[in-house]
């Protein structure tokens, strides 16, 4: 189309093609072909004129290039316009969700994991003086990587809302709030492990008894974080249990796992104080019951869920 | 944009004012880089009219039915060895609705539109 007269292989005249093919991707053809071929031809006009009163093509390019930065916001303007802002993209809408659910192990995992210390030894100076002696960059790489998991499951719960809303959207909305909270919790308990593990040190290096008890309430904290976040993974993960059921994506005997995993922390918060020794057996229970529903559910959607999907009525067009 | 449904904002008044002036010095279809010239020179800009704000704008003008288009026959372009233009033309219903919004802004003379800003 081009001819020797235009600077087709040049940098600028280059770079404003490859943006028009940018922000006219997926479009319709004939809008992509009618708007580069204008482009194309604004481009020969633009440097034929230009050359012809004898600037410079350098200068001529720069003139583009500026015209091309300046119309970036009105080009993208237009592109939303032209197709509005549901893009036509087809989400493997159940390879998403398993992928999420096998993920969601790890924060799990993690979130029910205190590294390093037992808040009911008899003595506590002397447990925190062994948590002390774990190597501060083993007690910070811990809260760290509790962060990280905690962003990552705020970020995977944000792309599982944005993939199965719509399917059902009162569950998943719940669900995903929850296990949103749970996401923030860790980053909670990410902070105060920090806190813990820098008093961890004062305390190596001054001997200071004050900040074992202070240390014991940080610890007490961060179990207590820890009770809820395993609360709000598995009241989430049984919201997310449930709406899978009714959308049929997992099979319908599934949904017993996250009950009987909720079940343990709610009758651990009801009668804990009178077992004293409850809180471990709580937090397995719980936490079998999920990961297993977890993997369950998991695999069943990454492997085949989407050939058992029922489809429903609310789903919209571009999501099935 | 949020406007009101008719209503011209800068660029398009200085479109449509640009179209009917080159019209009236015997060019009644123009193409994007012609207007955006055009634009330079009636408006002493110191740059041209940005890709994105003048298609854009082009486009919307001709979705209302104020400009209406058509590409050029393959074999002219060929003839002079460049890509084919789209050729713009000003309808009626564009030169009612420039006169429209020059009796909006009465400070504006018959072949003066306001400045288009990009």
């Amino acid at each position: 189309m081009t001819t020797a007269l235009v600077p087709a292989g040049g940098f600028v005249p280059g770079l404003v093609r490859r943006w028009v093919r940018l922000y006219c991707t997926a479009m319709p053809e004939t809008a992509r072909a009618a708007r580069q071929l204008e482009i194309d031809s604004d481009l020969w006009e633009h440097y034929s004129d230009r050359l012809a009163t004898g600037l410079s093509p350098a200068l001529v390019s720069t003139e583009v290039l500026g015209r091309m930065l300046r119309g970036v916001p009105s080009d993208i303007a237009w592109r939303i316009q032209a197709e509005g802002f549901h893009v036509n993209i087809q989400f493997p809408v159940e390879r998403i969700a398993g992928l999420f659910l096998l993920f969601l192990i790890v924060p799990f995992v993690a979130g029910t994991a205190i590294s390093g210390y037992d808040t009911r030894h008899e003595y506590w100076p002397d447990e925190f003086r062994r948590f002390a002696g774990i190597s501060s960059h083993e007690r910070q790489l811990t809260g760290m990587l509790h962060g990280a998991i905690g962003l990552l499951t705020i970020a995977g719960v944000a792309i599982l809302f944005a993939t199965v809303r719509e399917r059902s959207p009162k569950l998943i909305t719940v669900a995903c709030a929850l296990l949103a909270a749970a996401g923030t919790i860790m980053l909670v308990n990410a902070a105060l492990y920090r806190a813990l593990s820098e008093t961890a040190d004062e305390f190596l290096a001054t001997g200071n008894s004050g900040l074992a008890s202070n240390a014991r309430a940080l610890a007490l904290a961060i179990e207590g974080l820890a009770m809820m976040n395993v609360t709000a993974t598995t009241s989430g993960v049984l919201c997310l249990a449930v709406a899978l059921v009714r959308m049929a994506m997992v099979p319908r005997w599934t949904v017993v796992l996250p009950i009987a995993g909720l079940a343990a922390p709610v009758l651990w918060i009801g009668l804990g104080s009178a077992f004293p020794d409850s809180a471990w057996w709580t937090v397995a229970v719980a936490f079998v019951a999920v990961a297993l529903w977890l993997i369950i559910s998991g695999i069943w959607l990454l492997f085949g869920g989407s050939s058992r999907a029922r489809p429903l009525e609310s789903v919209p067009a571009h999501l099935t | 944009m949020r406007r009101k449904p008719g209503t011209l904002v800068p660029i398009e008044v200085s479109i449509l004012a640009a179209g009917v002036a080159l019209a009236l010095a015997g060019e009644p279809e123009f193409h994007g880089y012609g207007v955006a010239r055009e634009l330079k020179e009636r408006e002493e800009a110191r740059r041209l009219t940005a890709h994105g704000t003048l298609y854009r704008a082009l486009g919307r003008l001709e979705e209302a039915g104020l400009l209406s288009s058509r590409l050029e026959a393959a074999e002219i372009a060929a003839a002079e060895q460049r890509p084919r233009r789209r050729l713009y033309r000003v309808t009626a219903e564009g030169e009612a609705a420039l006169a429209a919004a020059r009796a909006a802004l009465p400070q504006a003379g018959p072949l003066q539109p306001q400045r288009s800003g990009v």
